[in-house]
């Protein structure tokens, strides 16, 4: 429950904890007797349910705040007790401190068992920082074993997180679910703060009948308060939206608007965007001789990228975690992290006499437009031209990329940082045309049924991102042998040779490659001369995201949407050339299917010369589609099927 | 990899290489060869020199001296930030000099905010044992062109042994190690297949052995490579003598008696029994050895808290058989599939990662749950017996096997009606029980229906799928389903056509390169086993399918029957991976390599039918 919760709750920021051995005050609140109505019967397809949570948060008008929450999670099957046997607590010391006021186990029988926090739990560094290359002493994560967990128990602890620094002066702003993966049986938050304090408060993707709210004025504080009651469980399909997109949940801020969110990064960031001479003698350097934007933009963007290796190292004075380091100390160090590197190409583009900002990025998700909660995971630069609306974003975190910016940040919620003030934005997605694969197939069939020629690919957006970000982690001889395995793996028992490949690290042209191949029998022969011919083009998920987008998805039917997060297009085109030439060609029929989701389609042309020209074309144009719409990827997965199996049928006899 | 970072000597800084078999100066590559390799790398070790000095007790000082020219953006991925994993609870390490030299020669110094000290990522989900960190430097300003050079040293308390790879995959300009020991003081070695330059002398009543080679090209990573203790690239050295004194140098650490208050805990006596009961009733917490203080918890500890890491766990259940009037054993295993059988007479400790248990016939481990009692998933294996101070082979009940069995019949309703069952045993239950076991109804559905889709993307249900075996630890795992597919086979004129699907085989078999450089391992035995009936619509006749064969090789053992009757084809094709190694650019290999292709090529899996009328 803590580990699903709170890491939403407050996004990884949060502070020291002291610990505290569970105490016998608390013995006064026993037995629990709401506790004896969850039963396994009650909750069917639970496998643990929170019994009953009661938070309250009080904030201050500077925006710091103390939370105190109490969870009782009762354990009601094998996979529950797996899930919930270490409790996990992430704080970063820079903002929070935590206290671990109550850590038991309640058995059956209503006798609780005090956990001993000493003898089990350990202060861990959080592995995904230090799998990213950051290395920030503050960032920590309290991990709690309890011991002797058994089924039917239930894990009572009761934390308190003084946040004695806010992020954003002033402000307070949070958002908390009401709805898991878990039952709900009861869960209250109370929101108390000074009452000329305007407080915006929402709950969305409401689930009818479960949510009370009252709220009310005490002693110059006004008290808010939120019941959910016997919220359902939701049980997560593969590849679905965020879960923050679909459950219910509450949000609550004082800022007024976006804008005011923005105001404030601006001004944090700002003072750290001053150039040092040396900065400025790079950047001129950099753009001597080059004319127009588009060039400056460029010749900036992939120095910062490629030459500024992303480490991160946090140890900011005033909102670390936040707040970029000097562009001096990335720029002398060669290294930062996001919000660094997007600093340093700021300044830089600044140089250049271009309009340019700091981003904040939410990657992968959309924020609540309604209220703003500034929950942002990322930072980038964004170039800005002539009108408004002229937005190019740049990502210099992306350090192998031909892409400004990846595709894997688009579809994602954004503000950038502006002392104007700027609204909530998403980050535009690409037409599929944009990131394309394209393979080019020569080849000749033999009469001994073998077929043999030259492979040329070249691609375009995300397809080349992948490709270069896949082949600069590689070297030489393993980017060979990485796309020889590629077309083994479409087309088993392919051989192939002579594999050539531009530099990924030249983003001038479009990543390129080639290679010779020979199929030993791709075709078989039927009787009175007739053989059946499976093309190169026929091989199995011929694009590079085919696998990993399409094999998305994986049910046969689904309740919630699918998210692919991107679109994408491959075209090959293969042309046949005949050793002897068929008497006859028979081509199979055309099955194609276009419409605003997919276009997937084959085309077939005999030349005056009897050389078979196969086109054969794939486009997913939805970045998500609806259980509705999911209907349609099963049947271009089929289509796709049949195509690996469909033969060209030739005749060489009368 | 992982094993060598455990025993203090990460992997970017043990290296050898082999190939001459010349005497006196040791392995040096042909200068147009080495040229060779230095265009195309990414970095170039400078040197690396590596000193030990071996103190009486077993303790060591040992003093690494590392210098690494970046040449490309993959060379400063690689070693700009230098990652040195160390055990904290018996060791140290002090970083001496750091420093980056730019590409025109100017020294840039490592910061104190550029030097790490963190918890090990890789045993976050057994935090609370792990005492293994990792020393991390960033080194600044780093480009291509710059490099890189620290010097560190790193003290040990818990006896000697090292493993020192003398090839890896950035050449190698020079590599030293040299070992200083007292007078008398055992030193076992296993040389890599190459000859280094070796010298042995006797300084001031210590001994000094000194290895060294130079010019060593890289090697490329491929997949299903064997770990690098099985490659002939590493010097094994230890101070043990034997396996009993490696024997003895455990035996302390697990001699922890089941106090009284432990007492009888659980009520089953056969020892599968047991075991299944136990693993129910304890939390596992999986950790490698060497990651650990080697002081485990005592059985009583571990009865209280309910949780262990999985060798206190083998600890407790040892004592448990002992106190059911059993005689068990424990061993010393690996579970990065290193083949230790290699290592007969090379004694160290530097193997081990597990501890599992062996009562009777019976070996049990600790490292998953809900494993069938005597499934250890190191069939094949060697481990070392504690008691007995010898190694032995591994028992594991449950060989890896899988079976599917596809019935699919047209309809007149131009559908496809089928059935399917698959079976799990071994390695292939364990996996598909993890899967599905604890799955609530709703969960449930949404497996149901990947497994379904797995068939068809068009499958659709005509009565549930049914999950058997899931749990009863020791019964295969059954999954069957009825199913119909809306639409007949593909259809080309007068044809119609299907497929056998491709064999089952990872990933890095399916796509084994004629160009492979380095060996490849199959690293357990599996049998994957495919029966397919298929009935085509009326008036249809079979008009092509692909012939039967069978054979054996050293890897792979495979059987492929086709019966036709009528509109019918009945299709059997099984499959049999051995646990082994082969040899790249050898005839076993390439004769390996034909059988794979003929197996999974499209045209060796066509199946065509033709109207008849």
């Amino acid at each position: 429950m803590n580990s699903i919760k709170k890491k939403i709750a407050f996004a990884g920021w949060a502070g020291i904890f002291l610990l505290a051995a569970s105490g016998g005050s608390f013995a006064a609140q026993r037995p629990y007797p709401f506790l004896t109505k969850i039963t396994r019967s009650a909750y069917p397809h639970a496998h643990a349910v929170l019994a009953k949570e009661k938070e309250h948060i009080r904030f201050r008008k500077d925006g710091r705040y103390v939370d105190r929450d109490e969870i009782f999670m009762t354990i009601l099957d094998e996979k529950g007790k797996q899930s919930e046997r270490i409790q996990s607590f992430y704080i970063n010391r820079d903002y929070a401190k935590l206290t671990v006021e109550v850590m038991e186990v309640i058995k059956p029988d209503g006798n609780a068992v005090p956990v001993d926090l000493a003898a089990n739990s350990r202060e861990d560094t959080p592995r995904s920082n230090t799998e990213a290359n950051i290395y920030d002493p503050t960032q920590k994560v309290l991990k709690v074993f309890l011991p002797d967990l058994q089924v039917g128990d239930t894990i009572h602890y009761r934390v308190l997180r003084d946040y004695f620094k806010a992020i954003i002066p002033n402000h307070f702003y949070g958002m908390v679910l009401g709805q898991y993966t878990f039952p709900v049986r009861f869960y209250q938050i109370v929101l108390e703060g000074p009452e000329h304090v305007k407080l915006h408060t929402l709950i969305k993707d409401r689930v009818k009948g479960t949510v009370s709210y009252n709220t009310r004025e005490k002693d110059g504080r006004q008290i808010h308060q939120w019941t959910f009651r016997d919220v359902p469980q939701i049980t997560p399909e593969p590849a679905m939206p965020s879960f923050m997109r679909v459950s219910m949940r509450l949000l609550y801020s004082t800022l007024a608007s976006w804008e005011e969110a923005s105001r404030w990064y601006a001004a944090l960031v700002e003072p750290k965007l001053t150039p040092t001479p040396e900065i400025i003698r790079k950047a001129e350097a950099l753009i001597k001789g080059l004319s127009g934007n588009a060039a400056k933009a460029r010749a900036i963007y992939y120095f910062v990228a490629q030459k500024i290796r992303y480490m991160g190292i946090t140890a900011e004075k005033n909102r670390p975690g936040f707040e970029p380091h000097a562009v001096s100390l990335t720029f002398n160090r060669r290294y930062g992290v996001c919000r660094d590197k997007a600093a340093l190409l700021v300044s830089m583009l600044r140089i250049a006499g271009l309009k340019a900002n700091m981003v904040l990025v939410s990657v992968g998700s959309k924020l609540d437009r309604e209220i703003p909660v500034p929950y942002f995971n990322h930072a980038v630069a964004v170039l800005r031209g002539a009108s408004k609306a002229s937005l190019t974003y740049m990502d210099p975190t992306s350090e192998t990329s031909k892409q400004f910016f990846p595709d894997y940040e688009r579809d994602s919620s954004s503000l950038i940082a502006d002392k104007q003030g700027e609204p909530l934005r998403i980050t535009p997605a690409l037409p599929p045309e944009r990131n394309q694969f394209q393979l080019t197939i020569r080849d000749v069939f033999s009469s001994g049924l073998s077929l043999y020629g030259k492979i040329n690919g070249i691609c375009t957006g995300f397809i080349d991102t992948v490709f270069r970000s896949i082949m600069m982690a590689k070297g030489k001889q393993e980017r060979e042998a990485f796309l020889q395995r590629m077309f083994k793996r479409r087309y088993p028992g392919i051989e192939t040779e002579n594999v050539r490949c531009s530099d990924p690290a030249d983003r001038a042209a479009p990543f390129s490659f080639s290679l010779d191949f020979r199929i030993k029998k791709a075709a078989v022969s039927g009787q009175k001369g007739v053989a059946f011919l499976l093309p190169l083009s026929s091989m199995k998920d011929p694009g590079v995201l085919d696998r990993w987008i399409l094999g998305k998805a994986n049910m046969v039917s689904r309740k919630y949407p699918l998210r692919f997060g991107y679109t994408y297009k491959t075209r090959i085109q293969e042309v046949i050339n005949f050793k002897e030439i068929p008497l006859e060609i028979r081509l199979p029929a055309a099955s194609n299917i276009s419409d605003s989701i997919v276009d997937c389609r084959t085309f077939y042309a005999v030349r005056k010369d009897s050389a078979l020209i196969i086109t054969r074309e794939f486009a997913l144009k939805k970045l998500e589609v609806t259980p509705e719409q999911y209907k349609q990827i099963l049947s271009v997965q089929y289509d796709r099927q049949v195509k690996e199996i469909l033969p060209i049928v030739l005749r060489s006899q009368k | 990899m992982k094993m060598l970072l455990r025993h203090r000597l990460p992997l970017v800084f043990l290296l050898i290489v082999a190939f001459l078999k010349a005497a006196a100066p040791g392995f040096s590559a042909e200068p147009a060869l080495w040229r060779g390799a230095v265009k195309t790398a990414d970095a170039v070790y400078q040197r690396i020199d590596k000193s030990y000095r071996v103190n009486g007790d077993g303790s060591f000082t040992l003093t690494l001296h590392l210098r690494v020219k970046v040449l490309t953006y993959k060379g400063k991925k690689d070693h700009a930030d230098f990652k040195y994993p160390y055990n904290a609870a018996y060791q140290s390490v002090k970083i001496l000099t750091a420093h980056t030299l730019s590409p025109s020669g100017k020294v840039i110094s490592v910061g104190s905010r550029e030097v790490h000290d963190i918890t090990s990522p890789e045993d976050a989900s057994a935090a609370i044992y792990s005492h293994q960190r990792v020393k991390v430097v960033n080194f600044p300003s780093v480009t291509p062109g710059s490099t890189v050079e620290i010097t560190l040293e790193h003290h040990s308390d818990r006896g000697f042994w090292a493993t020192e790879c003398f090839q890896i995959h950035d050449p190698i300009k020079l590599k030293t190690v040299s070992v200083s020991l007292p007078a008398g003081m055992t030193l076992s070695k296993k040389l890599p297949s190459l000859l280094l330059k070796h010298s042995e002398k006797i300084v001031k009543n210590r001994c000094v052995f000194h290895w060294e080679a130079k010019n060593i090209p890289g090697f490329i990573r491929e997949p299903l490579s064997p770990p690098y203790e099985n490659r002939g690239i590493c010097l094994f050295l230890s101070t043990f003598s034997s396996w009993k004194t490696v024997s003895r140098f455990f035996t302390p650490l697990f001699s922890k008696p089941l106090a009284k208050e432990a007492g009888d805990i659980l009520k089953e006596t056969a020892p599968d029994a047991l075991y299944v009961a136990f693993m129910k009733r304890f939390i596992s917490y999986p950790i490698d050895l060497f990651h650990t203080n080697l002081i485990f918890q005592s059985p009583a500890v571990t009865v209280k808290k309910g949780y262990g890491s999985s060798l206190d766990l083998a600890i407790l259940f040892y004592n448990l058989l002992e106190q059911k009037g059993e005689t068990p054993a424990l061993l010393l295993a690996n579970t990065d599939r290193i083949f230790i059988r290699e290592f007969r007479d090379m004694p160290t400790p530097a193997l081990f990662n597990d501890v599992i248990v062996r009562c009777g016939n019976s070996d049990y481990v600790f490292n998953r749950r809900e494993l069938p009692p005597g499934y250890t998933g190191l069939e094949e294996m060697t481990a070392l017996d504690i008691r007995a101070g010898s190694l032995t082979g591994i028992h594991s009940r449950y060989p890896g096997k899988n079976t599917t069995r596809l019935n699919l019949r047209a309809t007149p309703a131009f559908s496809l009606n089928g059935t399917f069952e698959i079976i799990s045993e071994g390695i292939q239950a364990v996996s598909m029980r993890a899967w599905l076991r604890h799955k609530s109804d709703q969960e449930w559905r949404i497996a149901a229906s990947q497994i379904l889709h797995g068939i068809d993307p068009l499958a659709q249900p005509l009565k549930a799928v049914v999950r058997k075996g899931i749990d009863v630890l020791t019964a295969p795992v059954t999954l069957q389903g009825a199913f119909r597919i809306p639409r007949l086979f593909p259809v080309s004129g007068v044809f119609s056509f299907t497929a056998i699907p491709s064999p089952d085989l990872p990933d890095g078999l399916k796509t084994c390169l004629e160009t492979r450089q380095g060996p490849l391992m199959i690293s357990r035995k599996s049998t994957d086993i495919l029966e397919e009936k298929i009935i085509f619509p009326e008036g249809t006749r079979v008009l092509h399918y692909p012939a039967s064969t069978g054979g054996k090789l050293k890897a792979l053992e495979w059987k492929i029957t086709f019966s036709v009757h009528k509109n019918s084809i009945l299709f059997r094709r099984v499959l049999q991976l051995n646990r082994g190694i082969l040899y790249p650019r050898t005839a076993s290999y390439f004769r390996f390599l034909k059988v794979l292709k003929n197996l999974a090529r499209p045209s060796a899996r066509l199946i065509i039918f033709e109207k008849t009328h």
